[in-house]
């Protein structure tokens, strides 16, 4: 992952894996929504899951950022840690809006 | 020849997407399953060759579906080999499964490309007796 243009996040990804982006792109908005209502539960065993979810599937497909985030999720999420999640929330929305995928 | 039946066990979808690319249709027969008690009723209905189960999942974790399969051999039949894939929450949590008997494991996230090999590593070593 790089820095590019405007701040962008920019990640170098596995041209087989071009059709599934969106795909990819889509579940963890879809993921976002899920970990809002979650937090407004006070669900934090979603929370986990979610967060132990990404950190399986992100690296699969080249962006680590996810993977972390979601392994630092998780962890927040067992510890009870709302706060956290909810800043690790905000963290994949920015990196979402920012992330420049290069084939 | 007859292709390997593989029962792929993994809620998220994105997951499952790239076991799907890394197993090519050619030489796979794949089913997929969400939780562990979705892949038990696959498991008795289709009888896969071999199990790639996620350990952490809702409604029924890889753990328990593994000891039911592993229990439902002790009453007889061949053992099926199961390979568990985790994103590592507690690494005790693949020496549990491998105390109830597992062919090997994966760390996720994993490289689509590798998979195949992966597995077929460790489902040869089961036909083998290893």
């Amino acid at each position: 992952m790089a820095e590019g243009k405007g701040g962008k996040l920019v990640v170098k990804v596995d041209p087989d894996l071009a059709e599934l982006i969106p795909g990819f792109i889509q579940n963890r908005h879809d993921d976002i929504r899920q970990l809002k209502i979650a937090v407004e539960k006070g669900d934090m065993a979603t929370a986990r899951l979610i967060g132990h979810s990404m950190k399986g599937s992100g690296g699969g497909y080249g962006f680590y950022g996810i993977t972390d985030i979601g392994g630092a999720m998780e962890i927040a999420a067992k510890n009870g840690k709302k706060d956290e999640v909810e800043r690790l929330i905000g963290e994949l929305s920015d990196y979402l809006d920012n992330v420049e995928i290069v084939y | 020849m007859e292709k390997m039946k593989i029962l792929i066990v993994d809620d998220n979808k994105s997951v499952q997407a790239l076991y799907n690319l890394g197993l090519k249709d050619e030489i796979y027969d794949k089913k997929f399953a969400d939780n562990g008690k979705a892949a038990l009723e696959m498991h008795e209905s289709w009888h896969p060759d071999l199990i790639v189960m996620d350990i952490m999942m809702p409604v029924m974790s890889g753990f328990q579906a593994l000891k039911a399969i592993r229990d439902g051999e002790k009453k007889g039949g061949k053992t099926t080999a199961v390979v568990v894939a985790t994103a590592l929450s507690d690494k005790s949590d693949i020496i549990d499964c491998a105390r109830l008997g597992i062919q090997g494991y994966i760390i996720k996230p994993f490289k689509h490309s590798e998979i195949a090999a992966r597995l077929e590593s460790y489902y040869q070593k089961h036909l083998s007796g290893g």
